[in-house]
Formats: structure tokens, C-alpha cells, sequence
């Protein structure tokens, strides 16, 4: 499912857009720090606010996500489905490491917390011809 | 009325539309700039046909709308709405996304994006117009007030 094409576009350079949908059908679209490599059925999301995403990813657990190569632009949308968070162990802290980089290079040092990696299983990945 | 304070983020922004089929699949598709009826509560966002089939066939199906829309600052809004009308872009419509457009390759570059791929993904006018009556404001800056809505 993911090939080593996309990897580069889950490096955390360039923010990720991630859609989801409430039980009611309304949909919510955010910009998300992190969409990191997990294996290749699987990507993890940074959750960093409560936000009505996941309100609505624990009412319906299906998202959209949109990532983008920051070498070449080449953009992908991934079709996805929530599987669980994780809130410690390797990969929280491989993320949360990731996610302080990219707050001090962004001045949101003061911002922006890892609250939970959260784990997706990819059902989709498209190519979004730019 | 829209809020004036979001006025220079809704048409300046680089945004992103989102709608949910009726089986709540949702979907987005990037927008390339947006013009705005205040007094009408009505915003119209740029984007390219060929990219946006899927958020159009849900929006034709159900109506729900939202578009996420920020700028280099980190100031960023959500609107949520009903979808009005798809339309094709007016010629100040398409001057005022060329000049967003260039600005985005600007700023992206300036951050040491590769400008050839900057201008790659920037360089492709849109040729439609979504057309959305707000409903409603969330304010999405990060930090103490995301979340909050705007009240108008």
C-alpha cells in the first residue's frame, strides 16, 4: 500500500490537511502537523488539540487525508480509518520529538503538544495530479 | 455579516474545502484564493474542477460545507456553511488568484521550498468557483482560542 515513493511526503515538512465527518454528516477540514510512516498498511496522525476532529473521528471513525512531497510537490490522498492512540513508547516519542522540531522551527514552541499518536489503517492512497 | 477580521484571510488564504458523502466519507480539495459577499454571508473559493470532483458530487448530494483557510502568520479560520452554487471564475476572480498564487510561490520558496515545484503546484489557474453561504466561524489559530466561534 505505501511505497517508498510516499515516504518522503511523511517527513512533517510540509502540513498535512485531514478531513473527517461527524455521525450527523458534517464534514470538518484541519491542518494537522504530522502524518508519519507507521508500516505499509498503517500511518499515525499527531493529535495534538481537542478539536471536533476527533470528536467526529470517535463518532465515525473514516478521514481523508492529503499529504504532500516537499521536494517535488507531488501530492497524495490517503483514504483512512482510525485503529487506536498511543500516548507513550517509541513511536509517541519518535513523533513528539519530530513535532518539537517542527514547533521551533514554526515559533509554536509554546503551542504545540503530542497528546497522542493516533494509528490509521490506510484502506487508499491516490495520486492528486498537481 | 462576516467578521472583518477574517476578511484578508479568507481571500489571501491558502484553503482547503471539505464536504462528506451521504455515507460520511469526507474529502477536500485545495482552494486557490476566494472572493466574498459580507454583507451576504456568501464566499466563493477558487478551485480546479479536475481536482475537485469528489468534493462536488458531495456537495451536490447533501449540501454540507467547510473550508479550512489560514495564512503564513498561523492565523487560520474554519467556516462551515451550505453549498450554494459552482460557477465559473469572473476575470477579476482569476486576476486576484494569479496574484495569490504568485504570492504562495513567494513565500513558499522563501522558506526553501524548491521554487520549480512550488511553482509547479501553483502554477495551474483554477476554473471554478464554490460558492458557499457561511453559517458559521471557528477560529483555528493555534494556541488559546482554537476552537472558539466567531460570533456574527
Amino acid at each position: 500500500m505505501i511505497q517508498e515513493e510516499h515516504l518522503p511526503a511523511m517527513q512533517g515538512m510540509f502540513p498535512s490537511t485531514f478531513s473527517t465527518c461527524s455521525n450527523e454528516g458534517e464534514p470538518n477540514t484541519t491542518v494537522i502537523s504530522q502524518v508519519w510512516y507507521v508500516d505499509e498498511e498503517h500511518v499515525a496522525l499527531s493529535f495534538q488539540f481537542f478539536s471536533k476532529t476527533r470528536k467526529n473521528i470517535a463518532e465515525n471513525p473514516f478521514g481523508y487525508v492529503s499529504i504532500t512531497n516537499p521536494t517535488t510537490m507531488d501530492m497524495y490522498g490517503l483514504e483512512i480509518e482510525f485503529v487506536r492512540s498511543e500516548t507513550d513508547g517509541d513511536l509517541f516519542d519518535d513523533m513528539d520529538m519530530k513535532l518539537q522540531a517542527i514547533a521551533s522551527m514554526s515559533g509554536m514552541e509554546d503551542v504545540f503538544e503530542l497528546k497522542a499518536a493516533d494509528i490509521y489503517k490506510v484502506h487508499k492512497i491516490m495520486n492528486i495530479p498537481i | 455579516m462576516i467578521p472583518e477580521r477574517t476578511f484578508e484571510v479568507i481571500t489571501a488564504g491558502f484553503g482547503h474545502v471539505g464536504s462528506a458523502s451521504n455515507d460520511k466519507i469526507p474529502t477536500h480539495t485545495d482552494s486557490l484564493g476566494a472572493s466574498m459577499k459580507p454583507d451576504k454571508d456568501e464566499v466563493t473559493f477558487f478551485v480546479r474542477e479536475s481536482l475537485s470532483q469528489q468534493v462536488l458530487a458531495n456537495l451536490e448530494e447533501n449540501g454540507r460545507a467547510t473550508v479550512f483557510t489560514g495564512v503564513a502568520s498561523h492565523e487560520a479560520y474554519q467556516f462551515k456553511g451550505h453549498f450554494l452554487e459552482a460557477r465559473e471564475l469572473t476575470e477579476d476572480e482569476l486576476q486576484a488568484s494569479s496574484k495569490n498564487r504568485t504570492y504562495f510561490i513567494e513565500v513558499m520558496s522563501e522558506m526553501g521550498l524548491p521554487r520549480p515545484a512550488v511553482e509547479r503546484l501553483f502554477g495551474v489557474a483554477p476554473d471554478i468557483g464554490i460558492t458557499i453561504k457561511i453559517e458559521e466561524i471557528f477560529v483555528q489559530t493555534p494556541g488559546p482560542d482554537a476552537g472558539s466561534k466567531l460570533p456574527f
